[in-house]
């Protein structure tokens, strides 16, 4: 078989960080974490230790994908590597669990931004791997 | 229970090299000059030196301590290269005086020098998935800080902006700074915006420059020959990583670790004239004067608002200029700090002079997170 007659690859979605699960389908995803089953502390993604207690006796969970705003800010300066609109606001976003996870906040306008509203995880294209994937990013979308 | 000094150790010359932009220097140039300077301040010459802590945060090849040093003469002597974000400078000076104070060297030499690229300082390293999340910006943290501690307390930004402003007026009666110029409370809001609320002018400056510090055990300094009456003592220091409960307050770090530093020195927030604190943005001008306790958490913005903080004011603070105005070459400012605050306890200042000040508290934070506080006392 030569090059030219090689199938094109197909597009794998792969996630930006690994405590993102994507679906089969790549359209929604959910925020893995752990659990100390000693002091029940919640985490995103998969620490050994407990940074609360050290204990080492922690489960996997899966996180909720909606929360509250904490805070947030209006990026007019990207940072390099950033290939989105700009400016974008940044959300950080208190998750039930005592957690909290930092995205860019989408479908508002920046004005209309306050601190409290309700946010939930959407998956967005966020860029491509070497091999041409798509790179899934997760976003803040107020819930109306 | 605070560990306790073994005997007293002064800082007993300091040097700086200006900060600013010197495309045409080298790190090595400007870092020997602020060495040159320090020694000189002391009154001493560099085989005297019997070790050398060099606070650094851009890698410029290994051994970048030694590299500077070298030209001053091959003594032999140890040297420790110091890594620890923002705060590497006063990191290296606190190490230098656990050394002095426990007895190992009774004379030593700390110093901070970089030249820090332009543009966003960025925490993570080129190929972090935090870039494509666009959450990999030092100044959008500082922003989101701000615009929570405006919603919890009802603060201002007119009140953020006057840090810039009072740095600003500071700076122009220091020659070492990078900035020589006025900013009005406008110019400053309606600068460039980076990170709402943070203006252009909100945020420190990156920049190139060198401090230094000699430091010795008082009882030997007088076998150097030295200026008795110049000497200013090391009172108190404290150095502290996050705790799983900083999540609860951006102040609470820089709390604990000058805790630790007033608990050493048997001092506490009353007694202190002079302050220098980490303002890479406006609002840490702000929340580190709470840190430190000279006010109480969430009132730290009218006690600025109120001009206290200003040189003739109750608490002056960021005298020289701050990070804002005299710029921030990450790894020299711990030691500027304290190179400014050793002027002010000497009465050296000039201009910028602040009336008769017996005690200095200077904060430094790093990413990471890490926190200094340093005492000084005349
Ligand atoms: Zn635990």
């Amino acid at each position: 078989m030569t090059i030219n007659e090689a199938t094109p690859k197909a597009n794998k979605p792969i996630p930006v960080m690994r405590f993102l699960k994507l679906s089969e389908d790549a359209k929604t995803g959910v925020f893995l974490g752990k659990k100390c089953r000693t002091c029940g502390e919640f985490y995103v993604g998969f620490p050994i230790f407990c940074l609360k207690c050290s204990s080492t006796d922690l489960a996997p969970v899966e996180l909720s994908k909606e929360g509250t705003l904490r805070t947030y800010t209006v990026i007019y300066t990207p940072p390099a590597g950033w290939q989105g609109a700009v400016p974008y606001t940044l959300g950080d976003v208190d998750l039930a669990e005592g957690v909290s996870l930092l995205a860019e906040v989408i479908d508002l306008p920046k004005e209309d931004i306050k601190i409290g509203m309700k946010m939930r995880m959407v998956l967005r294209i966020g860029g491509k791997d070497t091999e041409g994937n798509d790179i899934m990013v997760y976003k803040w979308q107020p819930v109306k | 229970m605070v560990a306790k000094p073994m005997r007293e150790v002064v800082v007993a010359g300091i040097g700086l090299h200006p900060f600013g932009r010197f495309p045409e220097k080298s790190v090595e140039e400007m870092a020997g000059r602020a060495v040159l300077e320090a020694l000189k301040d002391a009154g001493i010459t560099y085989p005297q030196i019997q070790a050398g802590y060099f606070g650094h945060v851009y890698y410029n090849g290994m051994s970048m301590g030694e590299g500077i040093l070298r030209g001053l003469g091959l003594t032999g002597i140890p040297i420790f290269n110091v890594e620890n974000a923002c705060s590497s400078s006063s990191t290296a000076f606190e190490m230098a005086f656990w050394a002095v104070a426990s007895g190992v060297y009774d004379i030593a030499l700390t110093f901070g020098a970089e030249k820090v690229p332009r543009g966003p300082v960025s925490i993570t390293g080129a190929a972090s998935p935090s870039r494509l999340m666009g959450t990999d910006h030092m100044m959008a943290s500082y922003a989101m800080r701000a615009r929570r501690y405006m919603y919890d307390y009802g603060c201002p930004v007119e009140a953020f902006a006057h840090v810039a402003v009072k740095a600003h007026r500071n700076a122009t009666m220091n020659p070492y700074a990078q900035f020589q110029k006025v900013f009005t409370m406008e110019e400053v809001l309606n600068s460039r915006m980076i990170a709402d609320p943070l203006t252009l002018y909100q945020c420190c400056p990156t920049s190139d420059g060198a401090s230094a510090a000699v430091i010795c055990a008082k009882d030997i300094a007088k076998k150097y020959k030295m200026d008795m009456k110049r000497l200013i003592t090391i009172a108190g220091v404290g150095i502290k990583t996050n705790d799983f409960n900083d999540k609860n307050g951006e102040h609470l770090i820089a709390m604990r670790t000058a805790r630790e530093a007033y608990e050493m020195a048997g001092l506490g927030p009353k007694d202190v004239d002079v302050v220098q604190v980490h303002d890479a943005a406006t609002n840490a001008g702000i929340f580190q004067l709470e840190g430190l306790e000279l006010v109480e958490r969430g009132k730290g913005w009218e006690l600025e608002l109120k001009g206290e903080t200003e040189i003739n004011g109750r608490i002056p603070v960021n005298t020289d200029g701050g990070l804002q105005a005299i710029g921030h070459p990450l790894g020299a400012t711990g030691i500027r700090m304290l190179h400014e605050l050793t002027t002010q306890l000497r009465g050296e200042a000039g201009q910028r002079q602040v009336k008769n000040p017996k005690i200095g508290i200077a904060e430094n934070s790093g990413a990471g997170e890490v926190c200094t506080v340093i005492i000084l006392k005349k």
